[in-house]
């Protein structure tokens, strides 16, 4: 488990985190944007850091023995945050005239809609070191994040496509005929009201994610519900298990909640017809 | 005087149904011209060939010197130069009207 003298690291980020978005409400839209950036481009590494340790005289805690809420919440916002732009990427690829890019959107999308999570986990943690070359060394947790951000971005990129497939043909030939090229037209006018049509449907998604990390489980990473599993076998806790399962859906709600409450306000904030 | 927008035997054929036969137009520099006809008749489809919208199959159309065919350059080039208003509202909704006016001088002409 993550050594109990270093937990300091993990509140210290936490609160961090979630001073940031709770002040992100309050301030204006100049100090947003900076909050916003610091947030998306800072944070994370600021994170992995203080986690992960190993530079500047931090101790290293390594990712094997991370655990519990932290690494649910670790594992969710570093897949959320890759999957949607590979989706987004997947979703054009599909509509793609090029015929290499559109197969390839294709195959990779049904590929990997078509497999269950926890054979992708598994494959991730058991087969793919088997196919590297001997001495290279991936972290199982990077390689789980990569599996689940992969097998999250077939599903956003669908729901992705639903939103292109929305826009009215005029659209196009109205980017087009001010002489707007594909990204262009794509970037200024197409994904900014397709991405506003598919918030319920990325927000569906991203909530799935959140409830599906349990499953990592399987290849020994123990996140929340994994650590509720444990505890309960702890002698000292003996007979506690419903409250430690009651206490860790209360907590698996708290999150789905917010995000669904989010993206309603998101919706409203963006809604520009009556 | 040198025309500014050229067709000539320009032909176009959705599927098996031929909509332009053989048009030639000349178009001069400030001329104002007027295109009528029953609904049907092809009036979009030669003002969307013009901006390419509509890639014609036979002919050649010719816009400030710069031949349509295949080239995307020169298709947005041409684009940019060719103002055209569509039939149905194409304003951009999720933009402000400000938004709507300035986003292709910003954008594709690089204008400030």
């Amino acid at each position: 488990m993550y050594p109990n003298d270093q937990i300091w690291r993990i509140d210290l980020a936490f609160i961090i985190f979630f001073f940031v978005i709770g002040a992100y409400f309050f301030v204006n839209t100049k100090i947003k944007k900076i909050l916003f950036i610091f947030l998306t481009i800072i944070f994370p590494f600021l994170a992995i850091f203080l986690f992960h340790g190993g530079l500047f005289g931090l101790e290293e805690v390594e990712t094997r023995v991370w655990g519990g809420l932290f690494l649910t919440l670790f594992i969710s916002v570093f897949s959320i945050i890759f999957c949607f732009p590979i989706g987004v990427l997947l979703a054009m690829g599909r509509r793609s005239k090029l015929p290499v890019i559109r197969y390839f959107s294709i195959g990779f999308i049904e590929l990997w809609r078509g497999v269950p999570l926890i054979t992708v986990l598994f494959m991730a943690a058991v087969m793919f070191p088997v196919f590297l070359p001997s001495g290279t060394n991936l972290d199982k947790l990077v390689r789980v994040i990569i599996a689940i951000t992969l097998f999250e971005s077939a599903y956003i990129a669908e729901v992705i496509r639903g939103g292109l497939q929305a826009i009215p043909k005029g659209q196009y030939d109205a980017a087009n005929s001010l002489g707007m090229g594909y990204w262009k037209s794509h970037i200024l006018i197409i994904l900014p009201q397709a991405l506003k049509i598919v918030i319920p449907g990325v927000a569906n998604t991203f909530i799935a994610l959140f409830k599906d990390t349990p499953l990592i489980l399987v290849v020994g990473l123990m996140e929340l519900l994994g650590m509720v599993n444990m505890a309960k076998t702890n002698p000292a806790w003996l007979g506690l298990a419903t409250e430690g399962y009651v206490f860790a859906a209360i907590v698996y709600f708290i999150f789905c909640f917010a995000m669904s409450r989010y993206s309603l306000r998101l919706e409203k904030q963006l809604k520009t017809s009556n | 005087m040198q025309s500014i927008i050229e067709l000539k035997n320009v032909n176009k054929w959705f599927g098996e149904f031929q909509v332009l036969k053989d048009i030639n137009l000349q178009v001069s520099q400030k001329e104002k011209i007027v295109i009528c006809g029953p609904s049907g008749s092809g009036k979009s489809t030669l003002i969307r060939c013009i901006n390419r919208l509509e890639e014609h199959q036979k002919g050649d159309i010719i816009v400030d010197g710069i031949t349509l065919d295949a080239n995307t350059k020169n298709i947005e080039k041409i684009r940019s130069e060719v103002g055209m208003v569509f039939q149905q509202f194409n304003l951009f909704p999720h933009l402000t009207i400000l938004d709507n006016c300035t986003l292709a001088p910003i954008w594709v002409k690089k204008k400030n």
